[in-house]
């Protein structure tokens, strides 16, 4: 398998621990069921239960406490995933406080993205990004360390802005301003790297262009980016 | 010569069963349509690139699918079975109010062509989705005014829901057979009643919601696009409406599957108590959920983590029913007849989309999974799974009661592999595309998505082609199949123990009466009303032989013709308010007279229901019928204002953190005038408690005396308020002027509406005090209105100091 953006490594390893949950939990309930189904089928021969239903009888049964057992159960599983999803969360929509961060303005429109960079050059429906640099630290100066702080809003209607191979995502919504931020951990362009080709996409209903509404990804390392955004 | 007979029995029966019919078939025939649309776009996605479609195509066809199965046919398929079934089940000859019924269903149809036909209005219909996200419903991004017909439609159709949602509840509360206590209802009559309370809350804020975007796209008010409202105003409001939605759409056939589980594997349900604990848990916790819709929305991350733990939670008490549902299986002998095959594959479906679900209540997740076709596939997973598959074991479960008649056994477990393979194929691969955008027209070969939607597409056509084995089947058996027993399964529910078909008045060997040991039947006792009073609207059925069937195929209480006329003036008005004014003029013309003649049927006292002297009625037992009925729609109404009240507070707050000067109070609004008004409209409210005062003491000329004063008053607030408009539209404060403008007009305008509506009840009471043999007859009726007329009174003083003093 290959390597993933920080982003896209943590969610996998999330989602990954909600499947282990799903199969383990969902899987007992099933065989569970199938068990009973199996082995309370009618039989040739059979009788009925003595307490068969019948017409305007409404009988009751039942054990409280295993309810209250169950409650507490999910509830103690839920504990434990909840305290994942939000150490991940914070993770996601907490941009590091990194002053070699490249702030991107996203404005999403009909039926396009527009980047704005910082010394306001702009790309329409192409997102360009240096790659991450473990030699810029904070203490160094003018250099960019990979990281991607994105301002997400939308010139008209409602959009949502997503990476998928990333695993990040945010609304655009007019008049509102959203963040989130990645790392790009890979060098490469869609003909390299086939997962950059329309990388950018919208995830929101915004229109008959909805489907056409993508940007390719391009991450470049620190020179070739540099050359691109002073040259232009 | 033509037999007409059948004709008129169908147009205007006010019959439950009868109705409870029209709902099925109705509700199979949009089941029909919206599932050829979601084959058609199916047919776009199935290989990349494609062309079949073009974009404004396969948009409207997206969110007429989901529009038209969400609230067009599941929940009316649920409403069929609960009306065919709930009154006998709880032992009620009909429903409290039969001609209502008649009227929900005839609307339903109604707002059903209404929403049909906004395909043809030129530009088409809408095409937004069915979550109608703000602004791309505005008419500056979506002008076809086919869009705005859907929005009338939709509201038509949840002022159906919500007059069927009132009669439901009285119903169920008022009508019980003797013996019948509420925790011995059948698990489907309670699913009903958690499905009518949700609706009752739910369907008045979507009606606020729509009532917003419609004032937008018709009279140019500012709400979704402005920036003090704009798209978060929608979401809020529209996913307050649209959560618990899910669990009116879930819990009628999630019920069914219990009662199903009971019924075929011979046992009584297992912990039927906590199985009702937990649906009213599910159901007050369905209101808390709603953000979990709106996590990439960039709203406070403490309140996401918040509705995180809420939807988490939530999924708590449906664990305890299914579990619970297995238990029951316990040392059964079960039967895998077709109802329990369907029911087995609903609990099947429903814990895989409640697995998922879990996995969408994480707001990490959710940067995944936000606007993909796992979405799809989850919530397909719960409302197809689990919602209409155990419809479907309904559906066969009652037909042999319905119709007489068996169905093939042999054909009903075809469908069900099939549906089963057809089901899984289609739905669990979605969960495969958590990149891929869902409502995309198309994409891309390099996107590799080609085979997994392929995949899909068969399954959808395998899906939808099951659904003609069950077709034919049902048809050919309603004519042709062996003859039904009245209890071919051994069902614990009173409907198995009478006739199939059941009679007119359902019980013809005399009332049920509901024991520990089981039902006997004794003749009826003569029918009471009324808080003691003898039957007031004194018909001519009271009497012993209420419970007995009419050798008439039907009945003269059975029928009315008004609700039919009075549905289509509405849907005609509604059409004609869009396409033109003689069509809005003849429309509202035929409102009008099919509400006199509905005024005049009522004072005749016809379609009055008797109330059984020694029924169940707990926590009731002090109510009448109809002001039960008034209050639960005041119940309604405080959740239609309420959320209107939740819009303005919103605009308000967001006004300083958008720039935008609220006017200061006294700019803009005369506070004297507004204040005078109060006084005016207040004080009738004080002759209404007049004239309940000499109602109850007899006195006509008192009474007409304080009717009349009321209307004066009433009416006179209402001028009042012409002139206000009048000037502040002189002003320069339109509806297009800003925020505030745009939910004053909207917060007094609907306020005027109640008032205006109040005023015309007031002239049918007033001919009611005139006509009734003695004035405490009328006096049930004037405090009805009263309940009314104390709410209208009431949202004003909330109003008053919300419009302008704030």
């Amino acid at each position: 398998m290959p390597a993933l953006a920080p982003s896209a490594e943590q969610w996998q390893s999330l989602f990954t621990l909600y499947i282990i949950a799903a199969v383990i939990v969902g899987g007992a309930v099933f065989v569970m069921f199938f068990f009973f189904l199996v082995r309370y089928r009618r039989k040739p021969g059979g009788t009925e239960p003595t307490d068969a239903p019948r017409v305007g009888v409404m009988a009751d049964r039942g054990n409280p406490a295993l309810a209250a057992i169950l409650t507490a159960l999910l509830v103690s599983l839920f504990f434990g995933l909840t305290l994942n999803t939000f150490a991940l969360n914070a993770y996601l929509q907490n941009p590091p406080n990194d002053p070699n961060a490249l702030y991107i303005d996203v404005i999403g429109f009909q039926w396009g993205w527009r980047f704005v960079y910082p010394n306001g050059h702009e790309a329409i429906d192409e997102l360009r990004v240096p790659v991450i640099n473990g030699t810029c630290t904070s203490s160094v100066r003018g250099c960019w360390s990979g990281t991607v702080i994105l301002n997400i809003t939308s010139a008209d209607v409602f959009h949502s802005f997503g990476i998928a191979v990333f695993k990040i995502k945010r609304d655009a919504i007019p008049g509102r301003v959203n963040q989130a931020w990645f790392v790009a951990d890979k060098v490469g362009i869609p003909d390299t790297i086939p997962e950059y080709r329309e990388a950018v996409r919208c995830y929101e209903l915004c229109g008959t262009g909805h489907a056409l509404m993508f940007a390719d990804l391009l991450v470049l390392t620190g020179d070739n980016f540099r050359g691109w955004y002073n040259g232009r | 010569m033509v037999d007409w007979k059948p004709l008129k029995r169908w147009l205007f029966t006010t019959n439950h069963k009868d109705i409870g019919i029209l709902y099925l078939l109705t509700s199979l025939y949009f089941f029909v349509t919206a599932g050829l649309f979601a084959l058609t776009f199916r047919f776009q996605l199935a290989v990349p690139s494609n062309t079949f479609l073009q974009p404004d195509e396969y948009n409207q066809l997206v969110t007429t699918h989901g529009l038209l199965m969400l609230l067009w046919v599941i929940t009316p398929l649920g409403a069929a079975f609960a009306n065919y079934f709930v009154p006998i089940q709880i032992g009620a000859r009909d429903m409290a109010f039969p001609r209502l019924n008649a009227l929900s269903y005839w609307v339903y149809l109604a707002s059903g062509m209404l929403a049909l036909s906004s395909f043809f209005a030129g530009g088409g219909t809408a095409d937004w989705g069915w979550t109608t996200y703000a602004p791309l419903n505005t008419v500056e991004f979506s002008p076809a005014v086919g869009g705005s017909m859907m929005g009338l439609a939709l509201m038509l159709l949840m002022a159906s829901s919500i007059v069927s949602t009132v009669n439901f509840l009285v119903t169920i509360f008022r009508l019980r057979a003797p013996g019948m206590s509420l925790v011995r209802l059948p698990l489907f009559t309670w699913g009903w009643i958690f499905t009518s309370l949700l609706m009752l809350w739910a369907f008045p804020a979507f009606v606020s919601a729509l009532s917003l975007l419609v004032a937008d796209r018709a009279f140019g008010t500012v709400f979704f696009t402005s920036t003090q409202g704009g798209p978060l105003l929608w979401d809020h409001m529209f996913w307050f409406f649209g959560h618990p939605e899910v669990y009116v759409l879930l819990l009628p056939g999630f019920a069914i599957v219990g009662d199903l589980f009971s019924t075929f594997s011979r046992r009584p349900l297992y912990a039927k108590k906590i199985i009702i604990a937990c649906l009213a848990i599910a159901s007050i916790l369905s209101f808390t959920v709603w953000a979990h819709h709106m996590f990439m929305t960039g709203i406070s991350q403490s309140l996401l983590e918040a509705f995180n733990v809420t939807t988490e939670l939530i999924s708590i008490p449906f664990a305890i029913i299914v579990i619970a549902y297995i238990f029951t299986l316990r040392g059964g002998s079960i039967r895998f007849t077709t109802p329990m095959l369907f029911a087995v594959g609903a609990l099947g479906l429903f814990i895989i989309g409640g697995v998922t679900g879990v996995f969408n209540s994480s707001v990490a997740l959710d940067t995944a999974f936000r606007g993909t076709f796992w979405v799809v596939g989850h919530f397909h997973y719960t409302i197809v799974g689990g919602g209409l598959t155990g419809l479907f074991g309904g559906l066969y479960y009652w037909f042999p009661k319905i119709t007489g008649r068996m169905y093939s056994e042999r054909l009903g477990k075809i469908h069900f592999a099939i549906y089963m393979v057809g089901f899984n194929l289609l739905y669990f691969p979605m969960h495969l595309l958590y990149d891929m955008p869902r409502r995309i027209f198309k994409y891309d070969a390099s996107t590799g998505w080609g085979p997994i939607n392929l995949l899909i597409t068969i399954g959808g056509f395998t899906f939808g082609i099951s659904q003609l084995i069950m077709f034919a089947n049902l048809l050919w058996s309603a004519r042709r199949g062996p003859a039904a027993d009245k209890d071919p399964w051994g069902g614990y529910s009173l409907e198995w123990g009478i006739p199939s078909p059941p009679p007119e008045f359902n019980f013809p060997e005399g009332v049920p009466v509901i024991s520990a040991s089981g039902v006997t039947f004794r003749p009826s006792t003569p029918a009471m009303a009324n808080g003691g009073q003898a039957m007031a609207d004194g018909g001519h059925a009271n009497g012993g032989h209420a419970y007995v069937s009419h050798e008439d195929e039907f009945g003269e209480e059975h029928w009315s013709h008004w609700p039919i006329v009075v549905a289509a003036g509405a849907g005609i008005a509604l059409w004609g308010l869009l396409m033109g004014l003689p069509a809005l003029f003849l429309g509202t013309g035929v409102l009008a007279a099919a509400l006199v003649g509905w005024g005049r049927e009522s004072l005749r006292g016809r379609s009055e229901v008797p109330v059984e002297a020694t029924g169940e009625k707990w926590p009731f037992d002090r109510l009448e019928n109809l002001s039960l009925g008034m209050w639960i729609f005041v119940f309604g109404e405080i959740a239609f204002f309420g959320t209107l009240f939740g819009a303005f507070v919103f605009l308000r707050m967001n006004s300083p953190l958008t720039g935008f000067v609220w006017p200061r109070p006294g700019e803009v609004h005369n506070i004297f005038w507004g204040g005078f008004n109060t006084i005016v409209l207040l004080t009738s409210g004080l002759t209404m408690v007049f004239a309940l005062t000499f109602a109850r003491r007899g006195s006509y000329r008192g009474l007409q005396a304080s009717l009349v004063a009321t209307f004066a008053l009433g009416a006179f607030f209402m001028v009042n308020k012409a002139f206000e408009w009048n000037e502040l539209f002189t002003n320069g404060f339109t509806f297009s002027t800003s925020s505030a403008s745009s939910i004053y007009y909207v917060l007094s305008g609907v306020h005027g509406a109640h008032v205006v509506a109040g005023l015309t009840a007031l002239v049918y009471l007033m001919v009611k005090a005139l006509k009734a043999g003695s004035v405490k007859q009328a006096s049930g009726a004037v405090e009805i209105f009263g309940i009314y007329w104390g709410m209208v009174d009431a949202v004003w003083v909330f109003l008053f100091p919300l419009l302008y003093l704030l």
